[in-house]
C-alpha cells in the first residue's frame, strides 16, 4: 500500500511538474518557446510531401497550437467591447471559437504556404501590470524586418495572448472598429450566422484547392490565362 | 480503507487537473481585465477618422479591389514568374534608395538632424557600394537604419489632424493630410523629374508598383478574407499605422 501511494505520488509530480514549470516561465519565455514549437511544426519533414491531406492535417495541428497560444475568450471580448454584455454566455463561448477559426482559416493557410525558414528575434519583454505584459519580436523576412509585438494577459498563471500588433496595427482595435459597426445596427445572432457563412466558405474553398493542387492566388492565374 | 484512499487521492487530482485544463475562469477577473483595457483604449489617441464621403470612398474602394484582381495581380505574378528574385530586390532597393531626398527632407522639416543625417549616409552608401542602390549595401550598419519620414508624417508631427479619409482610384486609402503630404512628396521625388513626361512618370511609377506587388501577394488576400468588412478594416489599419508612423 506504502508503495501504491508513493508509486502513485511520484505520478501526480510528473504531471503536474510540467504544468508548474510552465506557470514560471515569463512573458518572453513563453512567446519563444510556442513560437518555436510553431515553426519547428512548419519546418517538420513528415509535412514535406504536397499532399492536400497531409497539409490538411499539418493544418489542424497548427490551429490547436495555436489555440494554446491565445485566449480567445479574451480576444473576443476586447473586440466587441461594450457590446460584449450582449452576447449570452452560449454566444459569448461560440463567438470565441468562431473568431478562432476565422483568423486561423485565413492566416495559417497563408503562413504554410509561404513560409521560407524565417527567422523570428525576441527582442524584450515589459511587464504592463499585474496581469498583463507585452513582447516585442521581429520577423526576419529576406530583405526586411517585420517588428511585431504581442499582448499577453496571465491567466492560471500562463501567459496568454490577447492581441498582436503589426507594424503598428493592433488586431484587437481592428477588429473593434468593424464589429462596432456592424453591432451598432444588427444582433450578436446575425454576427454569429455571418461568422460562420464566411468560415465554411473559406473552409470550402481551402479544401477544395488543396484538392485540385492549386496555388493560394487562383484569380491572378485565371486572369493571366485569359490575358 | 487504502483503496478508498486511492479513490479520493485520484477524484481530487482528476479535478485539480480539469480545472487547471479548464478554458473558463471567473467572470470578475474579466470584469477588471476589460475595465483597465477600456481605460487605456480611452486614454490613447483615437483611431476615429471622419468619413464624410463614404459612399464615394466605397465605390473607390470596389474600384481599386477590382484593379487589383484584374490589373495589378496578374501583372505582378507574371512579372514574378519571368523575373528572377535578386532582379526584383534589385530594383525595389533602387526604387527605396531613390526616395532618400523625400525621407532627409522631412526628417529636417521634423528637426530630426541625426535621422536625416543617418539617412543621407545611407544614400551615399547604397548609391556607390550598392551599384547605383540596386544593392541595399547599408544593411550592415545598423546605426543608418532610422524610420522612413514622408509630408503626411511631417503634417501630423506639426499637429494637423487627419481631416477626413479619402480613397483614391490607383493610390488607395489616404487622408486629407496625407494626400496633401503626397502631392507635396511628389515634388521632392527624384523621378517625378527624371521621367519627363507624364507618360514616363506612369510607365516608371507603374514598374515600381507591380515589383513591390510581387514581393507581397496573397497579403490583401488574406485581410480581405479575415474581415467582415474589408473597407472598415483597411480604413482602421491604416488610420493606426499612420498614427504609428508619426510616433516613430
Amino acid at each position: 500500500m506504502q508503495n501504491l501511494l508513493k508509486i502513485f505520488g511520484v505520478l501526480i509530480c510528473l504531471i503536474i511538474f510540467p504544468l508548474a514549470a510552465s506557470a514560471d516561465m515569463g512573458p518572453l519565455e513563453t512567446i519563444k518557446v510556442r513560437i518555436n514549437d510553431a515553426i519547428a511544426l512548419l519546418k517538420d519533414p513528415a509535412y514535406k510531401d504536397a499532399d492536400p491531406a497531409l497539409a490538411e492535417k499539418q493544418h489542424q495541428e497548427l490551429f490547436e497550437h495555436v489555440k494554446g497560444i491565445f485566449d480567445f475568450r479574451t480576444v473576443s471580448m476586447l473586440a466587441t467591447g461594450r457590446n460584449w454584455r450582449r452576447f449570452s454566455t452560449e454566444q459569448q463561448n461560440e463567438f470565441a471559437d468562431l473568431f478562432a477559426k476565422l483568423l486561423a482559416n485565413t492566416y495559417i493557410e497563408k503562413v504554410q504556404d509561404n513560409f521560407r525558414n524565417e527567422e523570428v528575434v525576441f527582442d524584450d519583454e515589459t511587464i504592463i501590470s499585474e496581469g498583463r505584459a507585452e513582447v516585442s519580436t521581429r520577423v526576419l523576412l529576406s530583405n526586411m524586418e517585420v517588428p511585431v509585438i504581442y499582448r499577453l494577459r496571465n491567466i492560471r498563471n500562463q501567459w496568454r495572448i490577447y492581441d498582436v500588433q503589426i507594424e503598428g496595427i493592433s488586431l484587437v482595435q481592428n477588429y473593434r472598429s468593424q464589429f462596432e459597426d456592424f453591432l451598432f445596427r444588427r444582433e450578436p445572432a446575425e454576427l454569429i450566422d455571418v461568422m460562420k457563412q464566411r468560415i465554411d466558405r473559406l473552409e470550402k474553398d481551402r479544401i477544395q484547392r488543396r484538392k485540385e493542387g492549386r496555388p493560394a492566388d487562383t484569380d491572378a492565374e485565371d486572369m493571366l490565362r485569359i490575358l | 480503507m487504502g483503496v478508498r484512499f486511492v479513490c479520493v487521492l485520484l477524484l481530487i487530482t482528476g479535478l485539480m487537473l480539469q480545472t487547471l485544463h479548464a478554458e473558463e475562469y471567473w467572470d470578475d477577473e474579466d470584469d477588471a481585465f476589460f475595465a483597465e483595457i477600456e481605460a487605456e483604449y480611452a486614454a490613447a489617441p483615437s483611431h476615429y477618422v471622419a468619413d464624410p464621403f463614404e459612399p464615394f470612398n466605397r465605390g473607390m474602394f470596389v474600384v481599386n479591389d477590382r484593379l487589383y484582381f484584374w490589373v495589378l495581380k496578374p501583372a505582378a505574378t507574371g512579372w514574378q514568374k519571368v523575373t528572377p528574385s535578386p532582379v526584383r530586390t534589385g530594383i525595389r532597393n533602387f526604387f527605396r534608395n531613390i526616395g532618400a531626398p523625400v525621407r532627409v527632407t522631412n526628417q529636417l522639416l521634423q528637426g530630426k538632424g541625426k535621422a536625416a543625417a543617418a539617412e543621407t549616409g545611407k544614400f551615399f552608401v547604397n548609391s556607390i557600394w550598392g551599384i547605383f542602390g540596386l544593392i541595399d549595401a547599408s544593411q550592415q550598419l545598423p546605426s543608418l537604419q532610422v524610420p522612413p519620414e514622408d509630408l503626411g508624417q511631417t503634417l501630423g508631427k506639426w499637429g494637423i489632424g487627419n481631416g477626413f479619409y479619402l480613397v483614391l482610384p490607383f493610390f488607395g486609402p489616404t487622408t486629407l493630410r496625407d494626400g496633401v503630404g503626397q502631392v507635396g512628396d511628389f515634388f521632392l521625388h527624384p523621378t517625378t523629374y527624371a521621367s519627363g513626361d507624364a507618360r514616363g512618370w506612369t510607365a516608371v511609377k507603374a514598374t515600381d508598383t507591380i515589383n513591390a506587388t510581387s514581393f507581397r501577394l496573397g497579403d490583401y488576400e488574406a485581410i480581405k478574407d479575415a474581415s467582415l468588412d474589408p473597407y472598415i478594416a483597411v480604413r482602421n489599419g491604416y488610420i493606426q499605422m499612420r498614427m504609428q508612423a508619426i510616433r516613430q
